[in-house]
């Protein structure tokens, strides 16, 4: 068994310790910008830490990477623009409660949900990392199919009041994921000629213009009064400590799902986080309420997924050297060019090195607290400026992020148009969010199912023909039918209501 | 006041020498910048900027590699063998020839000025190991009884370096090719996922990539399709001895520019990036992650891509997915 002892003296290495924090700082920047993502911060690292030792290499993605995804949640909170992906499911219910002043509610339940998921996936990590590895290669396009088709089920309950402005929305979001060259046979599809188009249209681009380039036109367009609210923010500990605790279901829930989710390869803390939100908002009691209540449990149950999904994707990555997401493959590649190659040996043979690499997730998990409540006033501060200052920066900052990823103008062009229609989406009460799963999930649903089609030569029976395939298929479909059912009865409910009133 | 004065000689003596040299200077004098065609973290990823910090540290100038992956790479290829042809756009240069094919894109092996090749790795057979598969003639058997029973994953795109090699030696065999069921991945990591979870039958890829599966008892490499037993792992037997034809290929990676460079520039290019291949730190790194670290000059290097093209032309066409007859 592992010497405890060998781990603490491992960890108590000044600088590792100093490679830990920097990476936080850092790691708490790139997130907090609109655009900016964990994934670019940790490719940035990768050419600082390949000369580093291996454990504070690897520490320092580890470290960054958590900490970006936290601090996603701190632009979409308070201007409405999702730092990362991941924080997109919440994006609407954490401004509405900084329109609302309460800013730090929002801020406070996802700083501490973050940490709790994280913390909780470190749990499993330690505890269960190769048995829970062995589960998720169980997994084949089948069972795939099931779960992004699931995911999609996400859609209706982040659709808002119609549920047919939700579904248009989603079916945008799946049609522009059909441009670019197919997944499977590679053929073009709307791409009209040009080799821009050959890829597909970047998520991020996407989401950029979306949120953040829709949200500056909004800004520019309107007097702006929900902002002044924003500026009286409370201390977060005392606020937030007490009226935490109901929800402390939610976030072991949505740690739970997190690590689940992260530990399948290919399904991020991005999807993670919908699936966690759909979770909370129909299958919790609190967390249907549309009240300041329900809002906190979706955000602590999406939060505490996101950030539990980055341990979790770290099992088959270190087991199996199978990455659960791209920030994984960048590790796995790391830990090769530094002797840790991954594999069931490595637990077998070098024990301690796993294990510390585990024990990091708790420092880092540790560390979001205090550094994300210092980040939390210093983004207070910059909105403290008068909005015409901060708007440029922030459209500087977007054409960076979405420059950076793409490497191309064309994806500049894409966050300018995206910007107008996002603007003229909102504007017209179609919500945004249901678009950016359709374009997250519909290049995963068609690629398993074609992969299936392809394995089992056009017949359908193959996606109930094995177990775990045909249980998640029978519960997605329950779980389509009832949402469908219940939205169009409570909508036709409603309605009888109002016209007997 | 002599400062100032020394300051103008030596600004006067910097003229009149960058007037005096010729007009084509040494290579690089500015930055240059490496098109990468896979995105951040993968293979082409850390050999490209492997390569690109041996290049950086020899000739003093930034190598930028810029990873542009979209479209499987058909960005990336665009971006360079249409940029100028000075020397200062170049990109990473791997099996093509299927875009034309499938209709995806312009280029050929016309469309750029090879410079060297730095990096080979042969495509593998692998099984899961509780499989009844025991061997590469085991997979023969089988397909040349019925084509379609095997369903095989590519190990990435299909009609691309893993799956061409592979078809190309079930020519040889006599086999129906037309009728195997090739099933594309989302790369190495996806197709061994599916192996392991019984989903497929076989996944093509190279060998260095099924490493820690085979170590976890899940995974066995019945056969390799290169000219001898690899060095790292003398137990896989090559195709040759298993089956007698002596079909090789795989996945390589090179430097190029766009199609009609300067013949002295280009052997200056070569010249640079063959001291980078051959230090110790380029040849270690490569050794690390298991990347087969093989040189081919300018001349070799032209003719391969033209050997390319026309392996996969004729494996493309006996497949039937070539959209473009030839």
């Amino acid at each position: 068994m592992v010497n405890p002892f060998t781990i603490l003296q491992q960890i108590n290495d000044p600088h590792l310790l100093l490679v830990i924090f920097a990476s936080a700082v850092y790691g708490l920047a790139i997130g907090a910008i609109p655009g900016l993502t964990a994934l670019m911060a940790t490719a940035l690292l990768v050419p600082f830490i390949i000369f580093m030792e291996p454990l504070p290499a690897i520490a320092s993605i580890i470290t960054a990477s958590a900490m970006a995804i936290f601090a996603g949640d701190i632009p979409g909170a308070m201007l409405r623009m999702p730092g990362t992906p991941a924080s997109a499911a919440y994006t609407d219910d954490a401004h509405d409660l900084t329109l609302k002043g309460k800013t730090v509610m929002a801020l406070g339940a996802g700083l501490f949900a973050s940490a709790a998921g994280g913390l909780l996936s470190a749990i499993v990590l330690t505890l269960a990392a190769p048995s829970l590895a062995r589960i998720a290669l169980a997994f084949s396009s089948v069972e795939y199919f099931w779960l992004g088709v699931l995911g999609l089920s996400c859609a209706t309950f982040v659709a808002g009041p119609s549920l047919l402005k939700g579904l248009a929305s989603l079916f945008l979001g799946l049609s522009l994921a059909t441009i670019g060259m197919d997944p499977v046979s590679g053929i073009p599809r709307f791409t009209f000629g040009s080799t821009n188009l050959m890829g597909g249209l970047g998520l991020i681009p996407v989401l950029i213009g979306l949120f953040a380039i829709s949200e500056l036109l909004r800004n520019a367009n309107a007097e702006f009064h929900g902002r002044a609210n924003t500026h009286r923010m409370g201390p977060i500990f005392s606020t937030i400590s007490e009226r935490l605790w109901p929800h402390k279901v939610g976030v072991l829930r949505g740690g739970l799902i997190g690590t689940v989710v992260g530990a399948l390869p290919g399904a991020g803390s991005d999807i993670a986080a919908w699936i966690s939100y759909a979770i909370a908002r129909r299958g919790s009691r609190i967390g249907r309420n549309d009240d300041e209540k329900g809002a906190v449990e979706r955000i602590m149950s999406a939060s505490a997924a996101n950030n539990a999904s980055l341990g979790g994707a770290y099992i088959p990555a270190t087991v199996f050297g199978i990455p659960g997401d791209a920030i994984t493959a960048i590790v796995i590649s790391v830990m090769f060019i530094k002797g840790i190659n991954p594999g069931p040996t490595l637990f077998l043979n070098n024990p301690e090195t796993i294990y510390t690499i585990f024990a990091i997730f708790f420092i880092a998990n540790l560390l979001i607290v205090p550094l994300g409540i210092l980040c939390i006033r210093g983004f207070g501060l910059i909105l403290k400026l008068p909005t015409n200052y901060v708007s440029p920066v922030i459209l500087m900052f977007c054409i960076l992020g979405a420059f950076s990823v793409e490497n191309t103008l064309f994806a500049v062009g894409l966050i300018a148009l995206f910007g107008v229609l996002g603007y003229l989406m909102e504007a017209n009460g179609v919500p945004l969010a249901p678009a950016i799963l359709g374009l997250i999930l519909g290049p995963l649903i068609e690629q398993t199912f074609m992969t299936t089609m392809l394995k089992s030569q056009g017949d359908l029976t193959i996606f109930f023909e094995r177990p775990i395939a045909a249980a998640i298929g029978v519960f997605t479909i329950v779980v389509w039918l009832a949402a469908i059912g219940m939205k169009a009865f409570g909508g036709a409910a409603k309605r009888e209501m109002h016209s007997h009133v | 006041m002599t400062s100032i004065r020394n300051l103008l000689t030596t600004a006067a003596a910097c003229v009149v020498l960058a007037v005096a040299t010729p007009a084509r200077a040494e290579w690089p004098e500015r930055p240059v910048t490496l098109i990468a065609v896979a995105g951040a973290g993968g293979g082409s990823d850390y050999t490209m900027r492997l390569l690109a910090r041996e290049l950086e540290e020899n000739t003093g100038q930034p190598f930028n590699v810029i990873n542009q992956g979209q479209g499987g790479g058909v960005i990336g290829y665009t971006t360079y063998s249409t940029a100028a042809k000075d020397g200062y756009t170049l990109g990473q240069l791997s099996p093509f020839a299927q875009f034309k094919l499938l209709g995806q894109a312009d280029f050929t092996s016309e469309s750029f000025t090879p410079v060297a090749q730095f990096n080979a790795d042969p495509a593998a057979v692998h099984v899961a190991a509780n499989s009844k598969i025991k061997s590469l003639k085991d997979i023969v058997a089988t397909l040349k009884a019925d084509p379609s029973s095997l369903k095989i994953s590519c190990g990435g795109t299909c009609s691309a370096s893993w799956d061409i090699p592979f078809v190309s030696l079930m020519l040889e065999e006599g086999v129906d090719v037309a009728k195997i069921n090739l099933i594309p991945a989302q790369g190495s990591a996806a197709g061994l996922q599916e192996l392991v979870s019984g989903g497929i039958d076989v996944v093509l890829c190279s060998i260095p990539e099924t490493d820690s599966l085979t170590s976890a008892g899940l995974v066995k490499t019945v056969g390799v399709l290169s000219a001898e037993r690899l060095e790292k792992y003398p137990d896989v037997p090559t195709a040759e001895e298993e089956t007698g034809k002596a079909v090789t290929g795989g996945t390589w990676r090179g430097i190029a520019g766009p199609a009609g460079m300067d013949p002295a520039l280009v052997a200056q290019i070569e010249a640079a990036v063959h001291k980078a291949f051959n230090s110790e730190r380029f040849q270690s790194g490569m050794k690390d992650r298991g990347f087969g670290a093989v040189w081919l000059g300018t001349a070799d290097f032209t003719a391969f891509i033209k050997q390319h093209e026309d392996q996969t032309k004729r494996v493309m066409n006996a497949l039937g997915t070539a959209e473009v007859a030839d």
